[in-house]
């Protein structure tokens, strides 16, 4: 692989074309993780709010989707400033927590809701 | 295309498929701006809603309930300035790619993250504390 030629060579050794697609690959996926964490905040706003008359358990659950969501927009940053460090050391190893974590976390609000509805 | 350009970037396919990626990557931005609008449109009005419809049906109106407004405004401010940001980046990159010079930026990114945690918090904060 002929990368002495090549300005910057960084990234997994693939060449500059492949380390250009890893950080735009990496910002979608930040992007994607922002856009997570946002539609479960507008979840928690709704579910707070869509109730005119007061109701404490829906107002505890909108607030807790609401800070699910915030704690998503926190990871979405971290990892995309870690994985941006990871591509340009070549040391990119694919994680499993935070993946599996907003599984369980929509899921579980999945579930909430499905009990709030089946009850009322 | 000019072949000093061909000869950084790599093969012809590679340099089509960053450019392509790179068009992937704005509109992943553009739908991220759209989601920002879309809440913040339906937090600032729809508190207003709320407030009409409670006072219609004779509950006491709280005056806590006006902070929807600036938070939405906020949100939908967030989003066009993440049109701005990477409507701009993309053509840095597109010039970038074209050079064979790409620098990974990382200010739009660290910059939306923290005007939607500033927004969300205090959307929290209004959710948990408004005695609504």
């Amino acid at each position: 692989m002929s990368t002495t030629s090549r300005p910057i060579p960084r990234g997994r050794g693939g060449g500059e074309g492949v380390r250009i697609r890893d950080h735009l690959a990496n910002v979608r996926t930040f992007l994607a993780w922002l856009r997570a964490g946002l539609v479960l905040l507008a979840m928690g706003y709704a579910v707070a709010k869509f109730q005119v008359i007061e109701s404490l358990p829906n107002r505890y659950l909108g607030v807790l989707a609401a800070v699910a969501g915030w704690l998503v927009i926190v990871i979405a940053g971290v990892s995309f400033i870690r994985m941006r460090r990871a591509i340009e050391a070549a040391e990119f190893a694919p994680s499993v927590t935070w993946n599996l974590g907003l599984s369980l976390l929509t899921a579980g609000a999945g579930a909430a809701i499905l009990v709030y509805l089946v009850r009322s | 295309m000019q072949p000093d350009a061909q000869q950084k970037t790599g093969s012809e396919s590679t340099r089509a498929r960053e450019h392509l990626a790179n068009e992937r990557t704005l509109l992943a931005w553009i739908r991220t701006a759209i989601a920002l609008m879309g809440l913040g449109f339906v937090v600032a009005r729809f508190g207003l809603f709320l407030r009409e419809i409670s006072a219609i049906g004779g509950h006491p109106v709280q005056s806590g309930s006006s902070y929807s407004a600036p938070i939405g405004i906020v949100l939908v401010a967030s989003g066009l300035l993440a049109v701005a940001i990477s409507t701009f980046r993309f053509f840095q990159a597109r010039d970038q790619i074209e050079k064979g010079r790409f620098v990974p930026e990382v200010f739009p990114e660290v910059a939306i993250v923290l005007v939607t945690l500033v927004a969300g918090a205090a959307l929290i904060a209004y959710l948990a504390l408004s005695g609504n």
